[in-house]
Parts: structure tokens; sequence; C-alpha cells
């Protein structure tokens, strides 16, 4: 649905301006802490109510200071997932998540089972919020969230409090959700990780305006000082299908035609994994090379190049759909005349990967 | 030994105290919810009414309510008309004493038990459609539910400790409107010491089993969070 907002708030020692106009399944919310980002949510959650000016999703007027609408928070049908999971302590995970569940024919496309079963949340329900670890606290927010039917879906910082490996899955689960469900997201964050692996549609927030809409390599370039500019990670879903080598403890995850030679932990053969590295831990070739220890040399296409502080971001498509992240120096860019579109080769060190269950 | 006129006493403060936390609770909670939840102009004067009980002396509060049930007031002439009869100084006059001058105490304990509650809990139940009234009986009330317990029992003990409201409203009845304090009162003028030392034991006994309860509930409700 489209998004249209021109509206003001003062909330505290903040006054933002918002105006602009979203579209397409998921979005990212990005700025540096205080810009606004969790004001900017709040207006369309009812949370809090803009001083003057209007928010309209599709037809609908959710809010607007001139035509005296507001509609009411319980009313909205928008869900918000939090920084804090804010769970009833006093409920089952299975009460917690059905709490805005609404038996009609507009819930029958939530099915319950799958939803709990993606989440990874199914053998949980029985378990008090007090019980549950701060992975599991957030995806069971995130169910309850679904299962309310909204028509947006609104993410406030959820897994900030999550460690990579607790957080990477989680991420895959929302995406895998959003296709599923054809959820409209927004997704505030002050990560590039999670703007780059979440959308293809992005905003800038800083000092309580919009600085910028567009995808993530625009706002990349913005090169907003105040954002601790985080390396940026690389996530890849696959499937382990090779061989695990004792002596190194090492196998093969297929990644769609890709195999990446990666340390396999205690992943059994045909487990789903997710394969992360950093964008800076991946080499450069612009002709094949057959005498290196790197044991991964994937073969890509330079999709975007995106000039960054002191680096480059060059984001290489590796295949049909999937695409990887690195960055260079502008010293290599210019020796290797990197452009868009040019054919590369990237090395990776099987030990700079690792591996996370699904 | 507790004499049946004695026990006929105790009953009739009994009485009068579960049913005053009885009207208590419904009116007492809503009263709550009203001053921590909402916002409108004139809250103010709600929270004064509803603790003015408190402040005042219990005679003067008997006045009142002797005021309102008597024949010279609308609500009393309506009253008659309902109950073909005048309710002061009948039995429901010591319930309704009790109430009244209860009903602040337990107003103050509900108030602090549904402020305790975290309100972004409410506003996330909000959030996912829920209205003031499920909001009120799936989130605040169970996670408030201790302190609203112990609102009630204070509220017991202060209705089973009313004195002046009652003596003005409910007078001094013998198997009618006798409360124990009341009868503490005129065994002591009549020089009947012993039956007085019993009912004051007894006012120990039950003032100290409530209160007892009470601080248990409150200490579980602070160890929890």
């Amino acid at each position: 649905m489209d998004i249209q907002f021109d509206f003001g708030i003062k909330n505290g020692n903040f006054a933002g301006n918002f105006v602009g106009n979203i579209r397409g399944s998921i979005t990212t919310i990005i700025g540096p802490s205080g810009s606004g980002k969790t004001t900017f949510l709040k207006c369309f959650s009812g949370d809090l109510k803009p001083d003057y000016g209007y928010i309209k999703i599709g037809s609908e007027i959710l809010f607007s200071s001139d035509k005296k609408i507001e509609i009411p928070q319980n009313k909205r049908n928008i869900s918000m997932v939090y920084q804090n999971d804010l769970l009833f302590p006093h409920m089952t995970v299975k009460k917690n998540i059905l709490y805005g569940y609404k038996d009609n024919k507009e819930s029958s496309k939530l099915n319950i089972q799958q939803i709990s079963k993606i989440l990874k949340i199914n053998k949980l329900m029985h378990k008090k919020p007090s019980e549950l670890s701060g992975g599991e606290s957030q995806r069971v927010a995130l169910a309850r969230s679904i299962f309310s039917n909204p028509y947006i879906l609104l993410l406030d910082e959820p897994f900030n409090s999550l460690d990579v490996v607790t957080k990477a899955p989680i991420l895959f689960y929302l995406k895998e959700l959003q296709k599923l469900l054809r959820l409209q997201i927004l997704f505030v964050t002050h990560s590039y990780q999670e703007m780059f692996f979440l959308s293809g549609n992005s905003i800038l927030i800083d000092e309580g305006e919009i600085k910028l809409i567009g995808d993530p390599h625009e706002i990349i370039s913005k090169k907003l000082k105040k954002l601790p500019t985080s390396e940026i990670n690389n996530y890849l879903s696959g499937v382990v299908t090779g061989e695990i080598q004792k002596e190194d403890n090492s196998g093969v995850v297929s990644i769609g035609e890709i195999k990446l030679v990666v340390p396999i932990n205690d992943c059994s053969l045909g487990s789903k994994v997710i394969v992360q590295f950093f964008a800076s831990d991946v080499i450069i070739s612009t002709e094949k090379l057959t005498n290196v220890s790197a044991r991964n040399i994937i073969k890509g296409e330079v999709l975007f190049l995106q000039e960054m502080d002191n680096s480059y971001l060059l984001t290489i498509l590796i295949s049909l759909d999937k695409k990887i992240y690195v960055e260079i120096t502008r010293y290599s860019i210019e020796k290797l005349c990197i452009n868009k579109g040019s054919t590369i080769y990237a090395l990776l060190k099987s030990s700079s990967c690792r591996v996370l269950r699904y | 030994m507790i004499s049946s006129s004695e026990f006929q006493i105790i009953l009739i403060s009994l009485r009068a105290s579960f049913l005053a936390i009885l009207i208590i609770l419904p009116l007492g909670v809503f009263v709550a919810w009203i001053i921590t939840k909402t916002h409108f102009k004139g809250k103010f004067f709600l929270e004064l009414i509803s603790s003015l009980p408190l402040a005042l002396p219990p005679v003067v509060t008997g006045y009142f309510l002797l005021w309102l049930l008597g024949s010279g007031s609308i609500t009393g002439r309506y009253i008659e008309i309902v109950f073909s009869d005048n309710l002061a100084f009948t039995w429901i006059s010591t319930v309704l004493a009790a109430a009244v001058v209860s009903f602040p105490l337990s107003v103050r304990a509900f108030t602090v038990a549904f402020q305790s509650v975290d309100p972004n809990l409410e506003q996330c139940a909000r959030g996912l459609g829920a209205n003031n009234i499920k909001i009120f009986f799936t989130i605040t009330l169970p996670l408030s539910l201790r302190g609203v317990f112990a609102g009630l029992i204070l509220g017991f003990a202060r209705a089973f400790s009313e004195f002046g409201a009652t003596i003005i409203v409910a007078g001094n009845i013998p198997g009618e409107t006798s409360t124990v304090p009341l009868s503490i009162y005129s065994n002591i003028i009549i020089g009947d010491s012993e039956s007085a030392t019993r009912l004051i034991l007894v006012s120990i006994f039950i003032a100290t089993i409530t209160l007892v309860v009470h601080n248990r509930l409150i200490h579980i409700g602070t160890k929890q969070k």
C-alpha cells in the first residue's frame, strides 16, 4: 500500500517534520540514535500523536489535523514490535501470540502452525516469557504482531540486543514471512547491515527530517558521519551438502549452485544454515587464480560501486538472485580498473566464514 | 467465653465489613482506573471526593450519610420509594457507613497497584487491537491482582474498625446495628469491662490477621518484581 505523510511532532526536546511517500514491501528506516526514527514510527502506530499534518495509508486517513481525524490506536490495524519485547508476563507464549488474533475470514491466511514453525517457536507454546531467551522472546513478539493480521508491521530496532548468531536467522525468518504473507514492513535500524540485508527501499532520517528516500546504495553514499560504519555483513542461506572433513572441521554448504567450503562446526549433513562473512574479508581478483590458499572462489558481476568513507562498497551478483557485498580500497579499484559490469572473482577464506544454524 | 450476644455483635461487624468490600470492589476499581488511566478536566474533583472520607472526621461523613439516607433529601425520598422504608438506623446503614469510610483507603491501594503495571504493556495491547475493557481485564487487572486484593483487605480492616460514621447513621441498636467497636464503647460506658475486654481481644485478633495477610501480599508483590 502507498503510505503518504506530511506531519510534524514535538516530543520533549525533540522536534521533527516528516514529509514523504513510501511504497514497497520492506522499507528500512535508518539514522543515528536520537534522529527521530522511533518517533516517526510511533506516529504510524498511534503511540504518539503528531501536532499537525496528515498520515494516509492507501485511501484511508489515519491522522489529519485539518480534518480532525485521528483513528484510535486499537483500530489502526498496524502492529509494532518494540525494542523491548513487551511480552505479557502473566500469559504463556501461546496466549501471547494469540492476543491480537481475530478469528475471521481475513485471518484465515495466517496458518498458526506454519508461522510458528518458521519462527521456531512451536515448541515454546506452554512456556512463560520469563523462561525464554532474548532471541526467543523477540521471535514470540514478532509472531504476536503478525497474528494480529496488521496492514503494516512496524519494527523498532527489535533485534538490537541480540548477537549476530541469534539475530541473523531471525532476519531470514522475517524475510521469509514477508514473502509468504505479503506483509508491508517498516523496519527501523541504525545498522547498514540490516538495511542492506532487508530492503530494496530505505529512508534516511537525521535531525528530525527525512533526508533521503532511496535504495541502500544511495543512502550509504550520503556518508552520514554520525552513523557507526559498522562492518557490512554478508548473509547467505544454504544447506550443508558436502562431506565434513574431520581434520579441520570444514564442510560444503550449497547456496543455490554455489558451493562454499566453510567451517561446519557441529551442523549435520542436510541441515539449513546461514553463512556469514564480512564484506571486508573478501579479496577481489579480475582473473581466475589457480594457486591460492583461499578455498572459495566465486565468479560474479559488479552491480554497484559505491564510495564510502575510505573505501568502496561493491555489490556483486553471484547468481541469479544472490548478491554479496565486498569492501575494498580506492587504490584497488583504480589498480584493477573495476567498473560497474566488470566480471570479477571473489576470494573467500574458509576461516573468514561463520556458519549459523538456521 | 464469648456469649451469644457478643457472637451476634461480631457477626454484625463481619457482615458489614464483607458487604462493604463487596461494594468497594467494583466501584473502587472503576474509580482507581479512571484516576490512573484517563485524562480529563475535573479529574481532580473525582480524586478529591473519593479521598475526602479519609481526611474528614468520620462523624462528619456519618452526618452526610444520614442526610443522604434521611427523608429530608432527594436520595432519601427515592430510597424510601424503592425500599418502602428508611434505611438509616438499619443494618444496611452499617454496611454503607463502613463502605464509604473504607473506600478511599482501598482506592489508594488500587491506584498504586494499577500504576505499577508497565504502561508500555497496555500500549502494546492497544496496538494489537485491544480496547480499554479488554486491556483492563487481560493486562491491567491480572498484573495488579495482588495489589487489588491487598487494597480490599485494608478496606476490610478499616471497615471492621469503623465507629464514628456508624454511630451517627446507624445508631447503636443491639442485634441490628451494634458493631464490635460500638459495643466496646457502650460496654465501657456501662462498666461491663469483661465483655469489653473480650470484644477488644476479638478486634485485635481480626486486625492482626488482616494486616499479616495484607503485608504478605505486598511483600510477595515486591519480591516478584
